[in-house]
């Protein structure tokens, strides 16, 4: 059972950690942010104990993401790097010439904590970041300036199903910000973004197809007027197609994906208002297989 | 009162496009506008640029226009550190999602600074922006820093330069071609990475780099820049036909350099070949290229210093094939006939004849074969003679 939960453990840090640096589409998918460890249930108390069983669960993790030019012409790269259990190590950012212009570096400093030091390209640290994860949960987020002080810090809350009901970020200086979460059949139908004295600043309504996917999230200001909203699309499960749209339905600009079989985007464009592909990004995925043995 | 104008439409924009966000959006932009210091707006911009979200711009734009208008080389030495450290990740990240919209602003930001650091990122983020209307001060200004090192501040110009190689090869403008050319051979140390970036660019930032390379071949006094200007343009994306003209113009002017200097003359002599070989390896049949192959052989100094290129000459020949080159082929391997007749060939000239009936089968020209008949019957050595059979029975 420790074994076990000592592999959930870790599964369940690296998941989080790439939904960090992963596509806003898999973000956006609704299952994908806090899921990838799902694969993994309890076995079910039974009377007898049963033979010990194998399973064995894949997870997918960016190694590059290459934006263009439609043209072909690189405008930057980033490289992730991870050790042979999937754990995220560096991430390099190159600009379309190969030049390093930043990079992060993962340091795991056990009991959940993971250090994250920004370097510009000549190894100048430019910030720092220290996550604070319970298992598969994010509780708190610090940056930090590169003397080490404190400049925000960002924290977490979770209902007992795995939800995220409440988000707040404070600056140093006092300042806060904070979004609720509300659910609905394991759906996140809306999110209220509110001040420090919990005044609404933005709500975002979040509506679901018959088949549970994100289908719409709509966003009101203050006084509840609509101001804009994100429209999904999909192929089959898989999200194809982001169009953020002006109150009126008009397209400002859209993202469109291209999937691998695995559910993966492969390729994104970026569309402007008129259609016109103003950017495509290429991403290259990298699977890790971990064996669990149930005890 | 241009920068003003420009932040005014900068903070405009930003307004206008405040609808559609995401919640880390909303989120992240309400604390950025509270934040009161820069270090801590540094740190925010930090976190802002994990998310590599296009939804971010107007925020960073808002927040670009803000710091400019607080000039960012303004303040003691901890407050121009913070405000150019945000600067540089700010107009890095507007770059990076490609927000044509922020083009002036992060413009004004390249011109009013100092620092090259953040001056050269600027210049790059204007070229992942596709900011071409910008290409030609760009390139004034790596020209200029081509020119010559300026040693008290050497490794700055170098940061630079590296910028605006970067920029000009994103935007792909013929406009940044020739500053992106000189600076891939020019005095930057190869620590600085610019002649590196600066050669790989020149391969793809434009197809047809002729029209530059052209100007460059006729007007930079550099025999060694002439020469990597054939190179380029061998390498680009230029039709034959057009690489036949850079080809030729190069071959024309290896021709027409006459110099007593032994080392310089060597370089027109390299010159040459290459524009042969190039010529060659272009299947090139210009007629008007004979007369430049007639007097290269012409010129040929009886000793080893020109074998090669007299070689490489009647290589050039055979593959133009026209009836002027034929016409020259015949007149040569006329002579050394009659050479042979009294046995005056040396073993130099063995080669050149071998050659010469080569190029008469590379020619396919008919008008050549008269000639070879005839030549059977000339006393030359076993080898040359089966070279000569062989050569008749491929000519029509």
């Amino acid at each position: 059972m420790r074994k076990y939960f000592f592999w959930m453990c870790i599964i369940s840090i690296a998941a989080l950690v790439l939904s960090c640096a992963s596509t806003k589409a898999q973000e956006k998918t609704p299952a994908a942010a806090v899921e990838p460890a799902a694969a993994v249930k309890e076995a079910p108390i039974e009377a007898v104990k049963p033979l010990p069983k194998i399973i064995q669960v894949k997870v997918w993790k960016l190694q590059s993401a290459e934006t263009a030019f439609p043209d072909g012409v690189a405008i930057g790269r980033t490289v992730y790097s991870y050790d042979e259990s999937g754990q995220l190590l560096k991430e390099e950012e190159l600009s379309g010439t190969n030049v390093l212009l930043t990079q992060k570096l993962y340091v795991y400093k056990g009991e959940g904590t993971v250090e994250i030091s920004t370097l510009n390209g000549v190894g100048e640290v430019l910030g720092k970041a220290v996550r604070q994860l319970k298992g598969k949960f994010l509780l708190k987020e610090s940056l930090y300036n590169p003397k080490g002080e404190l400049q925000s810090t960002e924290e977490y809350s979770w209902d007992g199903k795995g939800q995220k009901t409440r988000w707040s970020v404070k600056t140093s200086s006092g300042s806060q910000v904070s979004s609720m979460y509300t659910w609905s059949n394991g759906n996140m139908i809306r999110i209220v973004v509110l001040d420090a004295v919990n005044n609404t600043i933005k709500r975002f309504e979040r509506v679901f197809g018959d088949d549970n996917l994100l289908a719409e999230e709509n966003q009101y200001d203050t006084a509840g007027i609509l101001t804009g909203k994100i429209v999904y699309t999909y192929e089959g499960k898989y999200l194809a197609r982001e169009e953020n749209q002006n109150p009126a339905g008009a397209v400002l600009s859209a993202l469109q994906y291209k999937n691998d079989a695995e559910g993966n985007p492969v390729e994104i464009k970026y569309l402007d208002r008129q259609g016109h592909v103003k950017d495509v990004k290429t991403q290259v995925w990298q699977v890790f297989t971990y064996t669990i043995q149930e005890q | 009162m241009k920068k003003a104008l420009i932040i005014c439409f900068a903070l405009m924009f930003s307004g206008i496009q405040a609808f559609a966000l995401n919640e880390k959006v909303v989120v992240w932009e309400q604390i950025y506008q509270q934040s009161d210091r820069d270090e801590q707006r540094v740190a925010i911009i930090l976190k802002i640029m994990e998310f590599k979200d296009r939804e971010f711009a107007p925020v960073l734009l808002n927040a670009l226009t803000q710091l400019v208008s607080r000039r960012v080389e303004d303040g003691t030495a901890t407050e121009r550190y913070n405000k150019n450290k945000l600067a540089m990740l700010l107009v890095r990240e507007l770059g990076n999602l490609n927000s044509a919209e922020s083009a002036d602003l992060v413009f004004s930001l390249y011109e009013e600074v100092k620092e090259p650091v953040l001056k050269g990122e600027a210049a790059m983020a204007l070229g992942k922006m596709r900011a071409d209307g910008f290409a030609e001060i760009l390139s004034f200004d790596l020209s200029s820093l081509n020119l010559r090192a300026d040693p008290a501040i050497s490794r700055n110009q170098e940061i630079l330069a590296l910028g605006l190689v970067q920029s000009l090869n994103s935007m792909r403008s013929i406009l940044g071609y020739e500053a992106v050319f000189l600076a891939s051979s020019g005095w930057y140390s190869n620590i600085s990475k610019v002649k590196e970036t600066a050669k790989a660019a020149l391969v793809t930032m434009v197809d047809d780099p002729t029209d530059s390379l052209l100007k460059i071949l006729s007007t930079n006094p550099s025999m060694d820049i002439k020469a990597d200007a054939l190179e380029a343009s061998l390498s680009s994306k230029a039709s034959a036909e057009r690489k036949c003209l850079v080809a030729t113009e190069a071959l024309q002017i290896g021709m027409d350099r006459a110099t007593l200097d032994k080392t310089e003359a060597a370089v027109a002599g390299k010159l040459r070949i290459n524009a042969i070989v190039a010529l060659t390896g272009l299947r090139d049949k210009t007629p008007g290229n004979v007369e430049v192959f007639k007097n290269i052989i012409k010129k040929d100094s009886k000793n080893d210093s020109t074998i090669d290129e007299t070689l490489k000459a009647y290589v050039a020949l055979g593959v133009n094939g026209s009836d002027d080159a034929a016409a020259f082929l015949v007149t040569r391997l006329d002579e050394y006939n009659v050479f042979e007749k009294s046995k005056a060939n040396t073993l130099r000239d063995k080669s050149i004849i071998r050659q010469i009936i080569a190029s008469m089968v590379l020619s396919k020209n008919p008008k050549v074969k008269n000639e070879l008949i005839k030549s059977q019957f000339v006393d030359y050595d076993s080898l040359v003679i089966r070279e000569i059979e062989a050569a008749i029975k491929t000519l029509p």
